[in-house]
């Protein structure tokens, strides 16, 4: 599913203390491709995620999804949006601390007609042995492996990763980096993650560096390297 | 300088406003409620006790056959005593109310006016104000008794009848068919002596002493009473004898008759035992205690859910106080802080709990007395007392729960906090869940997640259910009874006789009557029952067989086999029977037996009885020959007194359904603000409001219902358990019932307190922003 930004923007306060965070940011995300927004912090990039999940609304612009533009939906319309469509990955994991690590990824399975199967979902992620275990019974790239089931099982067109690897080391970043790489191969959905880390642009198809809310250069990856290869 | 933390506790009451405001209001209404009813429970009983001293109540009173004589008047004052007289004549009203008047007191027993004044002549007459209450008349009204109309100019208030008792041995009080009233001297002498009661009062000269001594002095001067009788009553058999040996007489004039036989006791009633005087002190001090433990029950219910979600922010502020701890802050100061919120508002509820107490709350419990009690005008009295039971108490209770809850969690080092291991067991391993559909297990997780929070839910319910179902039982509990005596009613009419007189009614049965007492100090009618009786059927009244009625085997859990001893009412004499088996008999308890055997018993004569059995009304005995009638309305008479008096029971669910929402509510609110950041999560992932909502709140849902069901056998046990206890206190005995609607009628009741907190919960899960759950990236 193919994802097209045009001229957003979004600020927060009002007054003296309004802070632009987004200045009109423009690009398009080919379906099936992974784009990494890079940038410092502050620059406006999770924001700008965070608006194309739905979770939060531009002041101006327009998000086509598809066909569909996202400034017509309504709560409702959003809401089985991101259901149907996006599977989101979050820095902090934000697993159900009740639940087992089977519970969690049936969370994300719960809202699909149609999920993948939850055994072999398990095994693919290597988590098999755990799956019976409590987030806090986990590592922080077990708990990100099962953030990453949850929001894959229900074979979303869009992955949404928020620093996915920000809480992680570097071994366990480079897993979880190639297991993002292969969900993509294998399931074909459109991945936009945000990241400081600038190694990672090598991974993706394309890659958009943003500063103080504005692009600073919008670039397709003609020579991908795979996860395994890159150095940070 | 001050603790800069204290900054933060307006914002925090601010933030928990909803709550903070629920619970002190329900506080401020519970502690209004409790400090009215014990300033007016304190007013009632010092006016009571002033009674004995300022009204010169009488410290027992007795009845005899006829006028007492000099023997009997020597004895008493050898024992201290002297005598009263305070006649009465019952007269039956044209509405079958019976009317107890006594001529105007001067020397015992003195009267108070409530209202109007005391008659002055001869045509008037003061009544009970609540009996006058209770059948609407008023200052002015004329009153028919046996044919004279007597005008009402006041409402009066007799110190030895705060509860209108008309015997003694009633299960009830009966404010709405029995009064006592006063009239002048001559019009009393004016009056027929029908229904003429040779009632004697006695006061101690020394009245300066404790209940034992007093009791023991009752005791002495009965047995004293009852001997001179006994030796006045030997003393004619041995002069007739004398005299016919002598041939002063014939043996055919040698009779015990009505003139020459002494006075005979009837009956005799220490002050102690005297139901009239006591039930509204008993009563009084009785539902003090009850309501100062459901207060402390109430308080501690509350602050437990205070506590769980104190504790539930402390869990989610944990890398806050870890750095707080870190900083060198003492565990004290937190603990403060973190119960400084609650304390403040129960301080704050108790003191405008108080001011509602004593501004309007006391006068509108000391009417639910007033509708029940004969009692002299209400002054309510400051009562420093009920102040420490409501402002202290409910803060050392409040401060006690918390700092229990509290001091443990804070005492871990700050690098846990730091780390968010809040817990002795760094890692918890999951309980597996292997079936049901995947949002039952969600819902299970919660539970299990937060079974603290839900066992206080559990409490709180049980303590909601106790209070709704005990002002649920009583109105089909005295229905039931009521049937129940209908429908095993003995005859339409048991008709008690002065002395034998035989009838030509076929359908009337002869039957006997004997009181005894039971260990309990109870009166038991023994009744003499003639061979295969019309009226009481099932059981074999050929031999020496005992029945006990079910209602003194429920009372006194005697089986058939179990023996029971009791004794005669004025003498040591002692009898032990052995139930045959338990005749179903609720309204009375009473033991039957055949009539020979009776006779035998009790040295009677072999054609002795005292009166009929009759379906029919029995018309050729003349009315001075019936000593009393007991029909169907009799019987029942106590259920409908005890009907209109426990009518404020009602408030009971009012306040259980409070406490219903309330803890549902606080700790529904917990559980969502506890799981916010998931619930956000599960809102980005696609979850709608409603699905959301029915995986957290309908887990508290599966709690409510499984607690009621839960704890609604726990409660018709405990609520049994009571009812045993509190009616030994009464005399008599009405059968325990718990209708079976009772129970879906709470089951409703909780489903729909559940359903209002559904609703609020609802709106809050709706408010929680997504951006919860990206919070600490931003």
């Amino acid at each position: 599913m193919q994802l097209k930004l045009e001229n957003i923007h979004k600020s927060f306060g009002s007054g003296e203390n309004k802070n632009e965070v987004l200045k009109g940011i423009s690009c398009t995300v080919e379906s099936g491709s992974i784009c990494v927004l890079l940038g410092p912090s502050g620059s406006g990039k999770s924001t700008l995620l965070n608006i194309i999940g739905g979770i939060e609304t531009a002041d101006e612009g327009t998000i086509y999804i598809g066909d569909e533009k996202l400034e017509d939906m309504n709560e409702k319309k959003l809401s089985l949006y991101r259901r149907k469509h996006l599977g989101y990955v979050f820095q902090a994991y934000n697993l159900v601390p009740d639940l087992t690590v089977k519970e969690n990824i049936e969370v994300g399975a719960y809202l699909s007609d149609d999920p993948m199967n939850l055994d072999e979902m398990l095994n693919m992620l290597g988590l098999w042995e755990h799956r019976n275990k409590m987030p806090n019974q986990l590592s922080g790239g077990q708990q990100q492996r099962t953030s990453i089931g949850r929001a894959i099982i229900k074979r979303p067109e869009i992955l949404l990763c928020d620093e996915p690897t920000g809480a992680l080391d570097y071994k366990t970043s480079k897993d979880i980096l190639t297991l993002i790489e292969d969900v993509n191969r294998k399931c074909g959905n459109t991945i936009v993650m945000v990241t400081h880390n600038d190694a990672l642009k090598n991974m993706a198809d394309r890659v958009i560096k943003l500063r103080d809310g504005a692009v600073r250069s919008d670039k397709k990856n003609e020579t991908k390297i795979p996860v395994q290869e890159l150095e940070w | 300088m001050k603790n800069p933390l204290y900054k933060r506790i307006p914002r925090e009451f601010k933030r928990n406003i909803g709550k903070n405001i629920a619970m002190f209001l329900f506080l401020t209404l519970t502690i209004g409620f409790c400090s009215g009813y014990f300033i007016a429970t304190g007013s009632l009983s010092s006016r009571l006790a002033e009674n004995y001293d300022k009204y010169l109540t009488e410290d027992g009173h007795f009845t005899l056959s006829k006028e007492i004589d000099e023997a009997l008047l020597k004895t008493a004052s050898e024992n201290d005593a002297e005598i009263y007289e305070l006649f009465y004549k019952d007269k039956t009203l044209k509405n079958d109310h019976v009317m107890r008047i006594y001529k105007l007191r001067d020397k015992v027993d003195l009267l108070t006016v409530y209202s109007g004044r005391l008659p002055e002549k001869d045509d008037e007459i003061s009544i009970d104000r609540l009996y006058a209450r209770n059948n609407d008349i008023s200052i002015g009204d004329r009153i028919e008794i046996d044919g004279k109309k007597l005008t009402v100019t006041g409402f009066s208030v007799a110190p030895d009848y705060t509860s209108l008792y008309k015997k003694n041995t009633d299960f009830m009080f009966d404010a709405l068919d029995f009064c006592v009233a006063f009239v002048t001297e001559n019009e009393f002498e004016s009056m027929d002596d029908s229904g003429l009661v040779y009632n004697y009062a006695w006061m101690y000269r020394n009245r300066k002493m404790d209940e034992t001594q007093k009791h023991d002095k009752s005791e002495k001067l009965m047995n004293s009473l009852s001997d001179t009788s006994a030796d006045e009553l030997d003393d004619l058999k041995e002069s007739l004898l004398e005299a016919v040996f002598s041939g002063e007489i014939k043996l055919s004039q040698a009779k015990i008759t009505e003139e020459n036989v002494p006075p005979v006791f009837t009956d005799f009633i220490p002050d102690d035992q005297n139901s009239a005087i006591n039930m509204a002190t008993e009563d009084v001090g009785g539902d003090k205690i009850i309501v100062m433990w459901l207060l402390y029950i109430t308080i501690a219910v509350i602050a437990l859910a205070s506590a769980i979600t104190t504790k539930s922010t402390v869990e989610q502020e944990a890398s806050v106080i870890g750095t707080l701890r870190a900083s060198g802050y003492r565990r004290g100061e937190l603990i403060g802080h973190y119960m400084v919120i609650s304390l403040i508002s129960t301080f704050a509820a108790a003191i405008a709990g108080n001011v509602i107490g004593y501004t309007f709350m006391n006068g509108i419990c000391a009417s639910m007395y007033y509708g029940s009690y004969s009692f002299p005008g209400y002054t309510p009295y400051i009562n420093s007392e009920a102040f420490i039971m409501t402002t202290f108490v409910p803060v050392v209770i409040v401060l006690s729960v918390n700092l229990i809850m509290l001091a443990r969690l804070l005492s871990l080092p700050p690098l846990q906090f730091l780390r968010h291991e809040l817990k002795k067991k760094k890692k918890t391993r999951s309980i597996p869940l292997r079936f049901g559909k995947f949002t039952s297990r969600f819902r299970t997780r919660v539970i299990l997640r937060n079974y603290q929070a839900y066992i206080v839910l559990f409490v709180g319910i049980t303590f909601a259910n106790l209070l709704l179902m005990f002002s649920l039982i009583w109105n089909p509990l005295l229905d039931s009874f009521r049937d129940t005596i209908l429908d095993n009613v003995i005859a339409e009419n048991q008709y008690f006789l002065k002395a034998p007189k035989e009838t030509n009614l076929p359908d009337a049965e002869k039957f006997a009557v004997y009181t005894l007492k039971n260990d309990n100090g109870e009166d038991i009618t023994i009744y003499g029952i003639t061979d295969k009786s019309k009226y009481i059927k099932g059981a074999d009244f050929s031999g020496d067989k005992f029945y006990f009625s079910s209602a003194y085997a429920d009372k006194y859990g005697v089986s058939a086999g179990g023996e029971v001893h009791f004794k005669e009412k004025f003498s040591a004499k002692e009898y032990s029977f052995v139930n045959e088996s338990t005749y179903n008999y609720p309204p009375s308890l009473c033991v039957f037996t055949g009539i020979d055997n009776f006779r035998d018993i009790f040295d009677k004569e072999d054609d002795y009885y005292t009166g009929y059995f009759s379906n029919k009304k029995i018309t050729d005995i003349d009315d001075m020959y019936i000593a009393s009638v007991i029909g169907r309305s009799d019987l029942t008479g106590s259920a409908d007194q005890l009907e209109n008096s426990v009518g404020f029971v009602k408030l009971f669910s009012i306040f259980a359904v409070a406490v219903y929402i309330l803890m549902i509510y606080i700790l529904s609110k917990m559980i969502t603000e506890r799981n916010s950041r998931s619930i956000s999560v599960l809102k980005i992932l696609g979850y709608k409001n409603g699905e959301i909502s029915s995986l957290y709140n309908l887990a508290t849902g599966i709690v409510v219902i499984i607690s009621m069901l839960v704890s609604m056998p726990l409660i018709a046990w405990l609520i049994k358990f009571v009812y045993y206890a509190m009616m030994q206190r009464y005399n008599g005995w009405m059968t325990f019932y718990i209708s079976l609607e009772i129970y879906p009628e709470m089951f409703v009741t909780g489903c729909l307190c559940f359903l209002a907190a559904y609703l609020l919960e609802m709106r809050r899960v709706r408010k929680i922003r997504m951006n919860e759950a990206i919070k600490d990236i931003e």
